[in-house]
């Protein structure tokens, strides 16, 4: 008998991603804000993102989304998400790794790309986000390791530099920014889960895991450039990844290894995809084709 | 299902992102070199694989004059193995979208930069190889100590500092390649070779130089080794202390030759913070001690602060054993 319910590992994959997705496309702004205090931000912000993720997991086990007019306007509102994260991620591939390619060419491929992986149900995506969690660490770790050549301890500057409302409006920023995509685990139903009890635990330490792969991304480009130099770019954490190839042996392939950070986009795309489509189904009482 | 799978395959075939290139349909470029002069803007290019020849392209704009740098001799310009780029002074003085314009052009930020008062043209035609810079500035850096690699990150942090000046390794051409010291663009000033030299030591960027001294009608090679300086900022006195060791070929009179390199150090010391003092730049890196704890009273707070300036150097004879 195929086990139609989704896994414990493959839901907390799935938790990760989300964390993860919006590090590389809007981090420049937080940085903007808090200066070199970016990291007591993030910091205040994990903090505040792991009480607040209680009630994420209370609304699991609570919240239907059973009102028609409720589900149209969700399902507005979520076209607007992806439409928008779909050009941010059409532009940050564009400048970064195919610079002399078609916006228009490359946003088509993006989307059909989502549009086969959201094909299917929600167990099909997260075990594509298992698959994709266990490329992800060995690059994530030869990129950590090519980095640590090109970092100077002389760009760290003493604490609180820049003012304190500054820093609050930083976390303010990082919490929007990591808390929602982890909206999305709502539309999930909490009674699709292979094992409902453990859930919440594992669902906690991908979030854990998730802060912890920012927060060592953040400190890589922290102390790899000035603050300068990281808020007059766009996309500053591919500064980190233009420093492997000159420092490093593997750094011939510095875009393929940087190709990990193109994974969270993808699951929170395809993922928005998935949610659109079954408030569409179920609006209209239908059901997938097994 | 197999129908978007089928259309996927037809795009990404007809998109053509080849992204094999023939080595020789590419000119690899590795030393650039830029000049505004009677209103256009000259780039002098050096392709590794035409035999290291020199082509010069002239345009009214920046993009017009890389427009027209995109294709030498029916080859595509490639500037992924860029090594050195040097500008002109007068362009660096002139022009503030200079920097913009090779960040948003180039994606790698690791190329050196230099900037040079002479004559482009000439420097160009006889220096346009990247061995030649980068043994200069080997040379340069252990011999002298008035240079340090300064890369194209380094300039860009360099133009954005709040706090310090917008500074530039500046050189020239006689015979051969030569320091001059370090050109603060933004003030349009010269440092000269020592003073260039004291900078680099405050900030730690050189730990050993060499130097033909005079002391009592006798010339002697010294060389000065293991420098550290540490620089503190406590009650209104800056405390520069800075230690190193020293040797001679002349082991006899190595104590004179001491006091008087420490009195050389200590007089060039005094000599750029007065210098920094009168004339309103920041280039070393004192500033930034003081910034640390007077934040935006620290330009006041330097001109009002007393210095202490402590420099030891031990002899110490270097291991020579082959």
């Amino acid at each position: 008998m195929i086990n139609k319910k989704i896994g414990l590992l493959q839901i907390s994959t799935l938790a990760f991603f989300l964390t993860t997705s919006s590090f590389i496309l809007f981090f420049e702004k937080i940085i903007r804000v808090s200066k070199s205090d970016t990291i007591i931000s993030i910091i205040i912000g994990c903090i505040f993102d792991l009480l607040l993720f209680k009630v994420i997991l209370w609304g699991r086990k609570k919240i239907k989304f059973n009102n028609k007019i409720a589900n149209i306007f969700l399902m507005i509102v979520l076209t607007a998400i992806f439409i928008y994260l779909l050009i941010n991620s059409t532009n940050f591939i564009k400048t970064s790794f195919l610079a002399s390619g078609n916006f228009y060419s490359i946003i088509i491929l993006l989307f059909l790309m989502c549009l086969i992986t959201s094909n299917k149900s929600y167990k099909e995506i997260s075990s594509l986000s298992l698959i994709l969690f266990f490329i992800f660490i060995p690059l994530f770790i030869i990129n950590i390791i090519g980095s640590t050549f090109s970092l100077d301890s002389s760009y760290l500057m003493p604490p609180f530099a820049t003012s304190f409302g500054n820093i609050i409006m930083g976390a303010a920023l990082f919490i929007i920014y990591t808390m929602l995509p982890l909206l999305l685990l709502l539309f999930i139903p909490y009674n699709e889960i292979d094992n409902r009890k453990k859930q919440d635990k594992y669902l906690y330490l991908a979030l854990t895991l998730g802060f912890l792969v920012i927060i060592i991304q953040y400190l890589l480009l922290y102390f790899s450039c000035s603050i300068n130099i990281i808020t007059s770019y766009n996309y500053p954490y591919m500064l980190v990844i233009n420093s492997l190839s000159s420092s490093f042996i593997l750094g011939r392939f510095s875009y393929i290894i940087s190709f990990y950070l193109l994974f969270s986009l993808v699951i929170t795309l395809s993922l928005i995809l998935t949610i659109i489509k079954h408030l569409f189904l179920d609006m209209n009482n239908l059901r997938l084709q097994d | 299902m197999k129908k978007i799978i089928i259309i996927c395959i037809i795009l990404l075939l007809f998109l053509g992102y080849t992204p094999y290139h023939e080595l020789n349909d590419l000119a690899v470029v590795d030393v650039m070199a830029l000049e505004f002069k009677d209103d256009k803007y000259t780039l002098y290019l050096n392709v590794i694989n035409d035999k290291n020849k020199v082509y010069t392209i002239k345009g009214n704009s920046l993009g017009e004059v890389f427009f027209k740098a995109k294709d030498i001799n029916n080859k595509k310009t490639y500037y992924k193995h860029l090594n050195v780029v040097i500008f002109n002074k007068d362009i660096l003085k002139n022009n503030n979208k200079l920097l913009t314009f090779f960040k948003d052009e180039f994606t790698g930020i690791d190329y050196l930069t230099l900037a040079t008062d002479s004559n482009l043209n000439t420097l160009f035609n006889k220096y346009h190889k990247g061995k030649d810079y980068r043994s200069f500035l080997v040379k340069e850096k252990s011999e002298t100590g008035s240079i340090v690699n300064i890369s194209f990150k380094d300039l860009l942090s360099s133009n954005l500092d709040e706090i310090k000046n917008y500074v530039i390794p500046i050189i020239g051409v006689d015979s051969k390649l030569f320091s001059k010291g370090i050109y603060i663009i933004d003030k349009d000033y010269i440092l000269d070779k020592d003073l260039a030299r004291i900078v680099y030591l405050l900030d730690n960027k050189i730990t050993t130089y060499s130097e033909k001294i005079k002391v009592k009608n006798n010339y002697y090679q010294v060389i000065i080794y293991n420098l550290n300086t540490s620089i503190s900022y406590k009650n209104n006195t800056i405390n520069i202390s800075v230690t190193g060791n020293i040797d001679s070929s002349d082991t006899n009179n190595l104590v004179n030759i001491k006091k008087k390199i420490i009195n050389d150090l200590e007089e060039k010391t005094n000599e750029l913070v007065t210098l920094e003092k009168q004339k309103g730049f920041y280039v070393s890196n004192i500033i930034n001690y003081i910034y640390l704890k007077e934040k935006d009273n620290s330009v006041n707070s330097y001109q009002n602060a007393n210095i202490k300036i402590k420099v030891k150097l031990e002899e110490k004879e270097r291991n020579n054993y082959d």
